[in-house]
């Protein structure tokens, strides 16, 4: 079994969205929108209202090395912005 | 906020300072709102970070910092608010915090001893004072008739108006030679003093290639040991003392003097200036003494150790490389002055009191006349001397403490007393 939610998205951006009841989540590339939801009911014990997930491409990447240019690529990964019934709200911070 | 002054003892107090979560709140908001523009997280640009997110992740250390910088600060206000004067460094005894709880911490610190002044009236002191004798100036001529002698060669060495060249072999108290402690050729006025007197009793009488004996008890500082010496005469010179004449005023001076009168002159003075000098200090010693053991008040532990480290650390800048030598031990060096840093300790809170009571204050008539002084003395510009005293604490505390120390002179009984034991004029 793979894990759904890696990690919460914590910037600046999110932050602002975190206002209109908006989280998003980096998640396993394998998982849909379902449970992407599900997980997050469940974890946060929360109701989402929807869920859009979207592809992020990695970064291609390169460095100047003794050999010539080395050329590389981070992984892709999956982006998920859950939007929470009225009045609930999600704390990141509340481990910390 | 509470604030509570307990006196432990004398010299030492404590404040218990309590703060509640309101008072303290205001402290904190000001930290955060400093703390904000410097704080750097991924995914947010520097100083964007929201407030929600900085106080759940650093709140703690920032409350914590916060915490610490009020406490001093708390303290150093209510010690300016009350006149309390602290000195040396206060130190947190007790502190008790957590985030979203109100705050209380003791502080324990030290202040000045209050003592009052006493009367010096009843204090008598002698002052040794010597005038140079005859005898003295007599002794000194010598000195310079056996400085400038000339010398020719002799078959025995009569009195110590001789000069010997000797090999000199050392051995150790069970009378075996010390292998490489000997040295050949070596020359010895007899007429001076650093020769060991029983080197000069062995070796008078002797003629060449006698072989002669000196034992002795030879002192570094604080301790001393046995020394055997066998010493072969080699070379015997005869000193030829010139006469102490007009002729020898003007060598020994560079022609300043022209006559034997006038340099015996000189020398009366030079003798009465150092035995003055020497009548000065002790007595500046001996007064000072009886003034702190008329003093009994406790004294503060910071004062004490803050001389002691002053002690250490002239000490260590003395040595090579500023390091002190393999199995020093500072603690054993710190015990063994600690008498002298109490006294010193003691004396400054004394003499502190003095220049308040007399209200001594350094006016610039003061400064011009020490520069004025002291410039003859030094050989250094008046203008000079008066910017360096009008810039330097130090010497501003020099010229107050001798403005102090004429009344104090005035103010205990003195009886001159005339002596020429030597060890009347030195310092404990």
């Amino acid at each position: 079994m793979t894990t759904i939610l890696i990690h919460p998205l914590l910037t600046e951006k999110m932050t602002e969205l975190g206002t209109k009841r908006q989280y998003a989540f980096k998640v396993s590339t394998q998982t849909n929108k379902i449970e992407v939801a599900k997980a997050v009911e469940k974890k946060f014990n929360v109701e989402v209202v929807s869920v859009r997930t979207m592809q992020i491409k990695g970064k291609r990447k390169f460095s100047m090395t003794k050999r010539g240019r080395m050329e590389g690529k981070k992984s892709n990964w999956k982006k998920a912005i859950v939007t929470l019934k009225d009045g609930q709200s999600i704390d990141f911070l509340a481990n910390v | 906020m509470e604030v509570t002054i307990n006196t432990l003892s004398d010299c030492d107090r404590e404040m218990d300072i309590t703060m509640t979560t309101e008072e303290l709140q205001p402290h904190f908001e000001d930290a955060y709102k400093k703390a904000l523009p410097s704080i750097e997280i991924k995914g947010f640009r520097k100083g964007k970070v929201p407030l929600t997110v900085v106080k759940k992740m650093f709140g703690k250390s920032i409350e914590y910092q916060t915490v610490e910088d009020l406490t001093n600060e708390t303290f150093r206000k209510e010690a300016e608010s009350r006149n309390l004067n602290p000195i040396g460094v206060p130190t947190i005894t007790k502190l008790n915090f957590k985030p979203g709880e109100p705050l209380s911490f003791k502080v324990k610190f030290e202040v000045k001893p209050e003592f009052e002044i006493k009367d010096l009236s009843s204090i008598s002191i002698e002052k040794y004072i010597h005038a140079a004798t005859e005898e003295e100036i007599e002794k000194e001529v010598t000195r310079l008739q056996q400085i400038n002698a000339s010398f020719e060669p002799a078959e025995k060495i009569e009195n110590e108006n001789f000069a010997v060249t000797v090999d000199m072999q050392e051995f150790d108290e069970q009378g075996n030679i010390i292998p490489g402690n000997k040295r050949e050729n070596l020359r010895l006025s007899l007429m001076e003093t650093s020769v060991e007197k029983e080197v000069k009793e062995a070796l008078i009488g002797a003629g060449m290639n006698e072989i002669r004996d000196a034992k002795f008890e030879h002192s570094h500082g604080d301790h001393s040991h046995k020394v055997h010496l066998q010493l072969t005469v080699r070379g015997i010179e005869k000193a030829i003392l010139p006469e102490a004449n007009d002729e020898l005023a003007k060598k020994v001076s560079n022609n300043e003097f022209s006559t034997i009168a006038e340099l015996k002159e000189n020398i009366k003075k030079d003798l009465n200036d150092f035995w003055k000098e020497r009548s000065d200090r002790r007595f500046e010693n001996d007064l000072l003494n009886e003034i702190v053991k008329q003093y009994e008040f406790a004294v503060p532990e910071s004062l004490v150790a803050g001389f002691l480290d002053a002690y250490v650390d002239d000490l260590k800048n003395r040595q090579p490389n500023k390091t002190f030598p393999r199995g020093f031990d500072e603690k054993k060096y710190r015990e063994s002055y600690r008498g002298i840093a109490l006294w010193q300790a003691k004396w400054l809170l004394i003499k502190d009191a003095l220049i308040a009571k007399e209200k001594i204050e350094i006016t610039e008539t003061d400064i011009e006349k020490t520069a004025e002084a002291e410039a003859g003395k030094l050989g250094i510009d008046k203008e000079r001397l008066i910017s360096y005293y009008k810039s330097s604490e130090q010497a501003a505390e020099k010229i107050k403490y001798d403005r102090l120390f004429d009344i104090l002179k005035r103010s205990v009984k003195l009886t001159e007393v005339e002596t020429a034991d030597y060890s009347k004029f030195t310092v404990e």
